[in-house]
């Protein structure tokens, strides 16, 4: 896939593995990442890992616990905590797929990305590119979660996905993915129901 | 290895016995100036003529001289202005080592800049610089001790907070160092450059003063017993002072003198230092203090020592301000008081042992392989690095 003029640096790689990466970023940088939003990082090969922002977290240390349990602060010293304090914010990224020499893949890397490489948050046509691709199979990466609330996941990156095809007068894309997720749920009933109702939550928006 | 802890415990408890001793000979001597004190505040004018009296006929003198306020009297918080700069720098070093592969040395100035009232995120700034191979070096060749990079650290952090001012900060402006205004207590620097230093620092303040910019040194837990020294002078110019134990080892800070004496939030009356020792500088700085009580409850007091140029001490509303704004920044960090503005400069300027390393290595391979003149690192210090 190619990089485009509207892929937008959120933020640089803190660690990683095959599965899933976390990149650190600034507060200031904090206005265009999103949860269930998708973001990639271009390797040296030119090659580009995708993921989903499962998880953004806000650090502390000491100096902000102290801040929290004190007295009132002067605004310019809640400034000072959030934009001057070298507390990166975590971005939590699960790997969904990749693309080599312009292919796109929605199995795992064969390496992950290193540190300090850029993540960028894709564009709308890139977006759109990689969640049509196949048979949306990166969509098992999410359901594959444990400890995290998949759903809400399910629900905020097909909230931003939804429309964008939508835009292009593909609307058999939304219903596949609903097919997708019935087929792959359908041996656990519990999860599945929550996740329909989600979906129906989302139709009705 | 670690610790043999068998070895301490079998001292520990001679220790501890010595130390108590030393503690209640503190209490009793406490008590003994704390009587004297009450006497000599009866008379400040009578107290001020014999330190003066001092100041002329003794050589070596450090003590505290009261100003115009009453020694005993404390002065509450005043009102905080609403609009003011404050600016902080605090600094950190490497310390030249014939242990290392490289000599070199060090400084890193931290600075920090809020702009009350503005709403504005305060400005950050980080000053790292080498010092020159030359000076690393003193006259007979050896490398220059802790204290004489300290020197250079304390002037670089007095001259880059003057120049981090600007005509558009908002009036008025307090700078604030951590530690003693006038850097005389260097006692181990040699030669002239413990003076030559003073007349910087002295003319530093020269041009803050025609700027109506306010500086000010912050020393935590201060361990000076310049109000004992100056009890001393009294005691010896009255014929019916309370006496005093003799134990001349035992210094009773001003800390522990006045913790006591002044409630949450206040200030005790303002002093003049007093310093005189040899060879005498005549450009130096003219510092008067005031301890500050920056504990938030009466039952837990927190001295600390606040430093301020003479002629900001001439002035109530300057020294109002600079008792309200140092009160107040130190209330933000309300678990251990200590001005939030200091601790950031601190927190920038702090150079760790990793980057310690990293500057010796961009220095060797700025040699490109002709490194051969210089000898490696000691073996000493490369076991010490090992884990």
């Amino acid at each position: 896939m190619t990089e485009t003029h509207q892929s937008i640096p959120i933020g640089k790689l803190l660690r990683a593995e095959n599965s899933q990466f976390v990149a650190g970023c600034r507060v200031r940088e904090l206005d265009t990442p999103a949860l269930g939003a998708l973001v990639k990082v271009r390797l040296e090969d030119q090659s580009e890992i995708y993921g989903l922002i499962t998880k953004i977290l806000i650090n502390d240390d000491s100096l902000v616990r102290q801040l929290v349990s004190g007295v009132s602060i002067p605004t310019e010293y809640t400034a000072d905590n959030r934009y001057n304090r070298n507390l990166p914010v975590e971005i939590h990224v699960l790997t969904v797929g990749f693309a080599k020499d312009g292919k796109i893949s929605h199995r795992l890397p064969p390496r992950p990305p290193l540190s300090l490489d850029e993540l960028h948050l894709c564009d709308e046509a890139e977006v759109r590119r990689f969640t049509a691709f196949g048979d949306q199979a990166y969509i098992r990466h999410i359901l594959r979660l444990v400890d995290q609330p998949v759903e809400e996941l399910l629900a905020a990156h097909l909230r931003q996905t939804k429309p964008l095809h939508e835009q292009t007068g593909d609307t058999g894309w939304y219903a596949q993915l609903c097919q997708k997720l019935i087929t792959l749920l359908r041996d656990d009933y519990p999860r599945l129901t929550t996740v329909l109702d989600v979906l129906t939550e989302l139709e009705h928006e | 290895m670690p610790l043999n802890f068998a070895s301490v415990e079998k001292n520990a408890s001679q220790y501890i016995e010595q130390a108590k001793q030393w503690q209640l000979e503190s209490a009793e001597k406490t008590s003994q100036l704390n009587d004297l004190y009450q006497q000599a505040c009866q008379d400040p004018e009578r107290l001020k003529q014999i330190i003066e009296l001092a100041e002329e006929s003794l050589s070596s003198l450090y003590t505290a001289k009261p100003l115009l306020e009453s020694p005993d009297s404390t002065y509450p918080l005043p009102a905080m202005p609403a609009h003011f700069t404050l600016l902080a720098a605090d600094g950190s070093q490497i310390v030249p080592s014939r242990h290392r592969a490289l000599q070199f040395g060090l400084i890193n100035v931290g600075l920090f800049k809020a702009q009350f009232g503005s709403g504005k995120t305060p400005i950050i700034d980080l000053v790292s610089e080498l010092i020159d191979f030359t000076t690393i070096f003193t006259d007979d060749g050896a490398l220059i001790s802790e204290d004489d990079v300290g020197l250079i650290r304390d002037l670089r952090e007095r001259v880059l907070i003057r120049e981090m001012i600007t005509s558009e900060d908002i009036q008025p402006v307090l700078t604030v160092t951590d530690g003693p205004l006038d850097i005389f207590y260097r006692s181990d620097i040699q030669g002239g450059k413990g003076s030559q230093a003073q007349k910087m620092v002295f003319e530093l303040d020269q041009h803050m003063q025609r700027d109506q910019i306010i500086t000010a040194g912050f020393i935590d837990k201060p361990g000076s017993a310049m109000l004992h020294n100056m009890l001393d002078l009294f005691r010896k110019a009255q014929a019916t002072a309370p006496e005093v134990s003799n134990n001349n080892r035992i210094r009773i800070s001003d800390r522990l003198l006045l913790q006591n004496k002044i409630p949450a939030s206040h200030r005790s009356a303002l002093f003049e230092i007093v310093s005189k020792r040899k060879p005498a500088s005549a450009d130096r700085l003219r510092v008067a203090f005031f301890y500050l009580n920056v504990g938030a409850q009466t039952e837990q007091p927190w001295l600390a020592r606040v430093e301020i140029p003479y002629w900001v001490a001439q002035s109530p509303e300057l020294v109002n301000f600079v008792h309200a704004v140092l009160y107040n920044d130190a209330q933000v960090l309300d678990s251990h008081p200590y001005p939030y503005a200091l601790h950031r400069a601190h927190e920038l300027a702090v150079v760790r042992q990793a980057e310690y390393e990293e500057v010796e290595n961009l220095l060797l391979s700025k040699f490109e392989g002709q490194i051969q003149s210089f000898s490696p690192r000691s073996n000493k210090d490369y076991w010490k690095g090992q884990k």
